[in-house]
């Protein structure tokens, strides 16, 4: 969707296989979790429930930037320097849920675009399986189970 | 019915999934049974299943990235007719009297409920739901394809929104699962 509407988008994500698919996706660059990005950021979206990446998202962020946490979850946050990841009108947002409008807007655009899914197919049986390797990094996009 | 209910909240490398058969959900009033074709596996899951988050009732069904068929339709449904391809997410109930309901912000709803968590999901082989809160699928997108768009997908939206991207802003994307690569 990014991509679509022509951001310039760094990816910091922990494993290989993640990194692998954002570099197919076309994300312009790849680091790990913690690392700085090679620009200053409009914006970022929080999606990892890891409380200790907060400062340095905070931190990569330009001027008047938003952090979004997108996740219903999160770990503790780690401390925050006012001056370093909040002065200069950067700001820490939280996302809860979602309303009926976000959801038909989304799938409207979703279907026009089309949004590409990179999905990993499994039977309804194998629930917990899918649950661990989502939990341990092993799957590449979104496990889907097929019910019937 | 079969079904994977979760028997207690423990890590999830200890299956606390186990697959059992059920009986077939009954839709209430303005409510719709869906047969599952397909449910998409959210981080959420993970954390009701492993006691991050609380299941709100014994021996739960997961799952809230639901792609199905109307089965049945309850008393008074007017909006989709049996056969219609619908979705199922996350948020499920609002009051629709609160404040944030009548602000528009339904979903800070003190009195929300959600599919998977609250009430039975699509770990299964049919699951029900309001009809206000039941999604119409693009035909562009195939079954497998549309399930992860019901709630990483949503989710992923609702975070632009909340981050304010407009076209061309340079972003940053932490963590890559299954929300980021759709925002992407």
């Amino acid at each position: 969707m990014l991509k679509h509407w022509g951001c310039r988008v760094f990816v910091m994500s922990r494993g290989g296989i993640h990194q692998q698919l954002a570099a197919e996706l076309g994300a312009d660059w790849m680091g790990n979790a913690a690392d700085r990005p090679p620009a200053s950021l409009d914006a970022s979206i929080l999606f990892a429930p890891a409380g200790d990446l907060v400062p340095a998202a905070m931190t990569a962020l330009d001027r008047g930037g938003i952090l979004a946490i997108a996740g219903i979850y999160l770990s503790r946050i780690s401390q925050l320097d006012y001056e370093r990841d909040l002065f200069y009108e950067k700001e820490l947002r939280s996302v809860t849920a979602n309303t009926r409008a976000d959801g038909e807007e989304f799938l409207r655009i979703a279907g026009d675009i089309p949004i590409k899914t990179s999905t990993v197919g499994l039977k309804l049986g194998e629930a917990n399986r899918a649950l661990n390797m989502l939990k341990h990094d092993e799957l590449r996009g979104a496990a889907v189970l097929h019910v019937s | 019915m079969h079904a994977m209910v979760l028997e207690h909240p423990s890590p999830i490398e200890g299956n606390p999934l186990r697959e059992v058969d059920v009986e077939v959900p009954v839709p209430g009033a303005g409510e719709i049974l869906v047969r599952v074709k397909t449910c998409g596996v959210c981080r959420t899951d993970l954390h009701v299943c492993e006691g991050d988050l609380q299941p709100k009732h014994p021996q739960i069904i997961p799952g809230h990235e639901i792609v199905g068929i109307v089965e049945r339709l309850g008393p008074k449904c007017k909006r989709f007719t049996v056969g219609a391809r619908v979705g199922i997410a996350w948020l499920r109930e609002t009051c629709g009297v609160c404040n944030y309901c009548r602000r528009g912000r339904e979903n800070l709803c003190p009195n929300a409920r959600f599919t998977g968590w609250d009430h039975d999901g699509g770990y299964a082989d049919f699951a029900t739901v309001g009809e206000d809160f039941t999604y119409s699928i693009p035909s562009t997108v195939d079954d497998e394809h549309a399930a992860p768009l019901l709630c990483a997908g949503i989710i992923g939206y609702r975070a632009i929104k909340r981050a304010e991207i407009k076209p061309g802003a340079t972003v940053g994307l932490y963590g890559f699962g299954g929300s980021a690569h759709l925002v992407l």
